[in-house]
C-alpha cells in the first residue's frame, strides 16, 4: 500500500478497533427487528384528534417477562429516550435526587416520560412545540425497561404522529 | 497506444495560432466536430477505471445515505433524539471537506491517486463497518466523523479519471462518475426503505451498505494513476515539441526540486487561476444541493405530504436513480457544448442550476404530491448534472499537475462550505417557514451564483489559451537548453498583477542577463516596485510567469526565491529598527540557513565596506540616518551573494555624497558577478550606472533597451522629473 493510502487506512483501522472493543461492552445490538415491540396505533403521521392513545405490540418474549414483572415499558413523548443500559433515574435534576423515592411515575409524567406494564397508554396533553414548522408534529418512542430500572437492550418502537390544527 | 492517445503530431515549424489551435483541440475544446463514441471511447482506455472509481465515490457516501432515511430507528434504539444523524451528517461534510484538503498533501508530487482511492475505499468500508457495531451515538458520531475523513479521497476521484481516459469524453465520464454516486445513493436509500417491512434493523442495513463498499475494494485493487496529464497536457506537450522539432523526452517538464512548489504554494496558485476564483460560490452552492438537499426533501416528504418513513425512503431512492439517469443524458449534451465552447458550456451549467432550482421550488411548495414529485425528480437531476459539469471546466483549465490540490479545494468547498452551510441555511428557513419555503429559498443562492457562472465563461476561454501558452514556453526553454542556447537569468513574460480590483501591471515582459546592471525608471506610480515584488515574491501576478535560470518560480514563496540567489532592497524600509546593527545582519546571513563562518565573514566585509556601520554595529537599526539605513541594506548583498539583487529606490532623500557612495558599492557588487536591478526616479542616478534600460507607465512596459537610447526617447522622458535630470546625464554604456 502507498504512503498516501497509509494514513487514511490505519485511522480506519483504529476506528474498526475501537467500534469492536466498545461493541463488545454493550451486547445485544440488534441487527434483526425480532418484533419485540411494534407500534400500532396511532399510524405513522395520522392526525391523532380526540384523547390520544398510543398502542404497541410485543413478543412473547416480552409479554412473558412484563407479565412475571422482570419488564416494564417507558414512553417518551416528544423528548429521546435513555440510551440502552442507563437507568430512568439519569433523567433526574438535583432536586428529585434529594427527594427520596424520586424519580416517581407522577415526576417522569411531568416529564413526558410514562411507565406502565400495559401495551398501551393514554396521553392526557400534548407538549407545544412538536417537530415541523407550525409544531404540529409529536413523536412518541416505546422502549423495554427491566426490573432494575435501567434500559432492556435496543428493542424500541415509535410513531410520528400529528395533533388537530386547532390544539397547535 | 490508443488512437487517442496518437499526439497528432504536426509538421514542424507551426505557426503560433495553429499551435494554440492544436493545443485547445487536444485539451479538449476543438471548437467543432462531433464528440466520439463514448462506450468504445471508453472500452479503449478500459471500463473498469470508470467503474471502480464511481464505485469509490458511490462508497464514501455510503454511510450518510444509510442512515439519513433511519434516523429515527437509530436515535431511538441509541437513546439519542433525531438531531444525532443530522449532527453527525454535519460532521461528515465538515470532515469530508478537511479530509479533501489533505489529500494532496499526503501524496505531494507524485501520481499516486490510485492508492488514495483505495484509502477512501477501505476508509468507508472499515467505517461502514464499525458504525454497525456502534454501541452509542458518540460512537456513531464518531464513525461518521472518521467516514467524512476518508471521503475526503473523493478528490482525487476526477483528477485521475480526467487522466485515465481521453478529453473528448471527459464530461460524460464525470457525468457517469455522478450518476453511479446518485443511483448508490438511491439504492441504499430503497435499501433502507425496505429493511423495516422485511424485519431489519438499521444495523443490517449498515452491513448491507459495508458490503457495497466491499465491492468498491475489490473493484479497485488493480486501479493504476496513468500518470499526471496523460490524456492531456502530455499530449499537448508532444506535439508542440513534434511542432519545434526538439527531440522526445519523458513527458512535463518538472521544474526542479528547489522551484518545485510546495502544497501551500500549490494550493494559493490554484486558488488564483481565475475561472475558479469566479466560481468558488457556485462550487459551495451546488454542494447545498447535495446531501442538505436531499436530506430536507426526505423531511419535506413527511412535513408537506404525509408521506410515512418507509415509503418516502423508497420513493426518494427511485427519484435519484431516475435522475442518475437524466445526469448520464445530460452530460452527453454537455460534451458537446464544451467541445464546442467553454463559454456555451458554462453558461449552460448555470441554465442548468437555475431550471433546477426552479423546478425543486415549484415541487416543493406544491401541495399536491403528484404534481410535486415529478417536479422534485426534474430539479434533482438538473441540479444534480451542474457538478460534473463545472468540475470538467475548472479542472481543464488547472495546469495537470495541480488538479488534485483544485479537486481538494472544491471538494472542500462543495462538503464544508456548500454542505454544511446548506444544512444550516435550509435548517433555518425550515424551522421558521417549513421544509417547502427551505427547499424554495435554495433558488436565491442558485440565481445569484447562476449570474457568476455566466460572467467565468470567458476567463475560461482565455485560461486555455493560457495553459497552451505555458507549455510553449516550456518547449521553447528545453528546445533553448538542449541546443546550448542561452537562458537569460530571469525572464518575466505577459505580467499581470492587481490589488484587488485595481490592476497595476498589464502585459509586463521583462529580462535580466547574467551580471548585467538593469535600470528600471518610470513615473510614481508606473508599477516600478509592484514588478519587483512580483519578481521577489511579495506579490503574485495574476497572469504571466517569471522564470529564474529557467526554472518557474512565479508562484514561490518570497523566502524561497532567497536560496535560489534572488534578493531584493525594499525601498526605504529595508531594515530590522527594533534589531542593532549586527543583528540585522545576522539575520540577513540566517534567513538561507548559512553556517556561522560565512554569516561572520559576510558581517566583516560589509562593515569593510562601510566602517560607518562597524562604528555603529550595536546601535539600533531605527536610529541610523538614512544613507546609513541603505548601507545596512546593501550589506544584505555582501552576506548572501545573491545571483540577482533588486535595489528599489536606493537614493531616495539622501544626500548627494551619501548616493554617490552607496551606488560605488553597488558597482562593487555588480563588478563581482552579481545581476543588479535598480529601480529609480532618478533617471540621473539609473543611466549612471546600467547599461540596460526599462522604462515604465501605467503599468505597461514603454521602453526596452540600451540606456543610452532611452535618452533618444523624449516622448518617454516627458515628465517633469525626467525631462529636469535629462540635461546632465551620461549614460553608463559608452560613457
Amino acid at each position: 500500500m502507498s504512503a498516501a493510502a497509509r494514513v487514511p487506512a490505519l485511522a480506519a483501522a483504529l476506528a474498526l478497533c475501537l467500534a469492536l472493543f466498545a461493541s463488545l461492552q454493550a451486547p445485544g445490538l440488534a441487527f434483526h427487528d425480532g418484533d419485540q415491540l411494534r407500534m400500532v396505533a396511532p399510524a405513522e403521521l395520522e392526525v391523532a384528534d380526540g384523547p390520544l392513545i398510543l398502542r404497541w405490540k410485543v413478543s412473547d418474549d416480552v409479554a412473558r417477562a412484563v407479565a412475571q414483572r422482570r419488564a416494564y415499558f417507558a414512553v417518551f413523548i416528544d423528548r429521546a429516550p435513555i440510551a440502552p443500559g442507563e437507568s430512568l433515574g439519569a433523567l433526574a435534576d438535583d432536586g428529585c435526587r434529594r427527594t427520596p423515592g424520586c424519580p416517581d411515575r407522577a415526576w417522569l409524567a411531568e416529564r413526558r416520560v410514562l411507565v406502565t406494564l400495559s401495551s398501551a397508554v393514554r396521553v392526557g396533553v400534548l407538549p407545544d412545540g412538536g417537530w415541523g414548522a407550525d409544531g404540529r408534529g409529536h413523536e412518541a418512542t416505546v422502549v423495554l425497561m427491566a426490573a432494575d430500572g435501567t434500559r432492556w437492550g435496543e428493542a424500541a418502537t415509535g410513531v410520528r404522529f400529528l395533533s388537530p390544527e386547532e390544539s397547535a | 497506444m490508443t488512437t487517442t492517445d496518437a499526439p497528432h503530431a504536426p509538421e514542424r515549424g507551426l505557426h503560433p495560432s495553429e499551435v494554440h489551435e492544436l493545443g485547445r483541440r487536444l485539451l479538449g475544446v476543438p471548437g467543432e466536430g462531433e464528440v466520439p463514441p463514448f462506450a468504445l471511447t471508453v472500452a479503449e482506455s478500459g471500463r473498469r477505471a470508470v467503474v471502480a472509481v464511481s464505485a469509490a465515490g458511490a462508497a464514501a457516501l455510503l454511510l450518510p445515505y444509510a442512515l439519513v432515511p433511519l434516523a429515527a430507528p437509530v436515535g431511538r434504539a441509541l437513546g439519542a433524539g433525531g438531531g444525532l444523524v443530522r449532527g453527525g451528517v454535519t460532521l461528515f461534510l465538515l470532515c469530508c471537506g478537511l479530509g479533501a484538503l489533505a489529500v494532496p498533501a499526503l501524496t505531494g508530487a507524485r501520481a499516486r491517486r490510485d492508492g488514495l482511492v483505495l484509502a477512501g475505499l477501505l476508509g468507508a468500508l472499515v467505517t461502514v463497518f464499525a458504525a454497525a457495531f456502534s454501541p452509542s451515538g458518540g460512537l456513531l458520531t464518531l464513525f461518521l466523523l472518521c467516514a467524512g475523513l476518508a471521503a475526503g479521497a473523493s478528490a482525487a476521484h476526477l483528477p485521475l479519471l480526467f487522466d485515465r481516459y481521453p478529453a473528448e469524453i471527459r464530461q460524460r465520464v464525470a457525468g457517469t462518475y455522478g450518476a453511479i454516486r446518485l443511483a448508490a445513493c438511491g439504492a441504499m436509500l430503497i435499501v433502507a426503505g425496505l429493511a423495516a417491512p422485511g424485519g431489519f434493523g438499521w444495523r443490517a442495513v449498515l452491513l448491507a451498505a459495508a458490503a457495497l463498499a466491499a465491492a468498491g475494494v475489490a473493484l479497485s485493487r488493480r486501479l493504476r494513476d496513468p500518470g499526471v496529464g496523460h490524456h492531456d497536457t502530455q499530449r499537448v506537450h508532444a506535439a508542440v515539441r513534434a511542432g519545434m522539432g526538439t527531440p522526445a523526452t519523458d513527458g512535463i517538464d518538472h521544474d526542479a526540486d528547489a522551484a518545485a512548489l510546495r502544497y501551500g504554494e500549490t494550493m494559493r496558485r490554484v486558488l488564483l487561476v481565475p475561472p475558479l476564483r469566479a466560481t468558488l460560490g457556485a462550487v459551495a452552492v451546488t454542494g447545498m444541493f447535495g446531501l442538505p438537499l436531499h436530506l430536507y426533501l426526505l423531511s419535506h416528504f413527511e412535513e408537506r405530504w404525509l408521506i410515512g418513513p418507509q415509503a418516502r425512503a423508497v420513493l426518494f431512492g427511485v427519484i435519484l436513480l431516475a435522475a442518475a439517469a437524466g445526469v448520464v443524458a445530460l452530460a452527453e449534451r454537455g460534451e458537446r457544448t464544451f467541445r464546442r465552447s467553454p463559454v456555451r458550456h458554462l453558461r449552460q451549467a448555470a441554465g442548468l442550476l437555475t431550471l433546477g432550482a426552479l423546478a425543486l421550488a415549484a415541487g416543493a411548495l406544491s401541495p399536491w404530491p403528484l404534481l410535486g414529485v415529478p417536479l422534485v425528480f426534474v430539479g434533482v437531476a438538473l441540479t444534480a448534472s451542474v457538478g460534473p459539469s463545472l468540475a470538467v471546466d475548472l479542472l481543464a483549465v488547472v495546469p495537470a499537475g495541480m488538479r488534485l490540490h483544485a479537486s481538494g479545494i472544491l471538494v472542500l468547498l462543495w462538503a464544508a462550505a456548500g454542505g454544511v452551510g446548506g444544512l444550516v441555511y435550509l435548517g433555518g428557513l425550515g424551522s421558521r417557514f417549513g421544509t417547502g419555503v427551505a427547499i424554495a429559498g435554495l433558488a436565491l443562492p442558485a440565481f445569484a451564483v447562476a449570474t457568476a457562472m455566466r460572467k467565468a465563461g470567458p476567463l475560461v476561454d482565455l485560461e486555455l489559451d493560457r495553459r497552451v501558452d505555458e507549455i510553449v514556453e516550456i518547449e521553447d526553454l528545453r528546445r533553448v537548453r538542449a541546443t546550448g542556447g542561452h537562458v537569460p537569468l530571469l525572464s518575466c513574460r505577459h505580467l499581470d498583477f492587481s490589488y484587488g480590483l485595481l490592476q497595476i501591471l498589464f502585459d509586463v515582459d521583462f529580462t535580466v542577463d547574467d551580471g548585467e546592471m538593469v535600470a528600471l525608471l518610470g513615473t510614481n506610480g508606473a508599477g516600478k516596485s509592484t514588478l519587483l515584488r512580483v519578481i521577489s515574491g511579495l506579490g503574485l501576478p495574476s497572469a504571466g510567469t517569471v522564470r529564474f535560470q529557467g526554472s518557474d518560480v512565479t508562484y514561490l514563496d518570497a523566502e524561497r526565491r532567497v536560496p535560489l540567489g534572488m534578493t531584493q532592497v525594499p525601498g526605504g524600509k529595508a531594515v530590522f529598527g527594533s534589531l542593532s546593527v549586527v543583528d540585522n545582519l545576522r539575520v540577513y546571513g540566517h534567513s538561507t540557513g548559512r553556517r556561522q563562518a560565512q554569516v561572520d565573514a559576510g558581517i566583516d566585509a560589509t562593515f569593510d565596506a562601510f566602517p560607518r556601520l562597524a562604528e555603529r554595529r550595536n546601535q539600533l537599526a531605527s536610529t541610523l540616518s538614512g544613507g546609513e539605513q541603505q548601507m545596512l541594506a546593501l550589506g544584505k548583498a555582501l552576506i548572501l551573494h545573491p545571483k540577482l539583487l533588486l535595489i528599489d529606490e536606493l537614493s531616495l532623500g539622501l544626500a548627494p555624497k551619501v548616493v554617490g557612495e552607496l551606488l560605488g558599492m553597488v558597482r562593487r557588487i555588480n563588478d563581482g558577478g552579481t545581476a543588479v536591478v535598480l529601480v529609480e526616479q532618478s533617471v540621473n542616478v539609473a543611466l549612471t550606472l546600467a547599461n540596460h534600460a526599462y522604462f515604465m507607465e501605467k503599468g505597461q512596459v514603454r521602453f526596452d533597451g540600451p540606456a543610452r537610447d532611452l535618452l533618444a526617447r523624449p516622448e518617454l522622458l516627458r515628465s517633469v522629473f525626467l525631462q529636469g535630470a535629462v540635461k546632465g546625464v551620461q549614460p553608463a554604456v559608452g560613457a
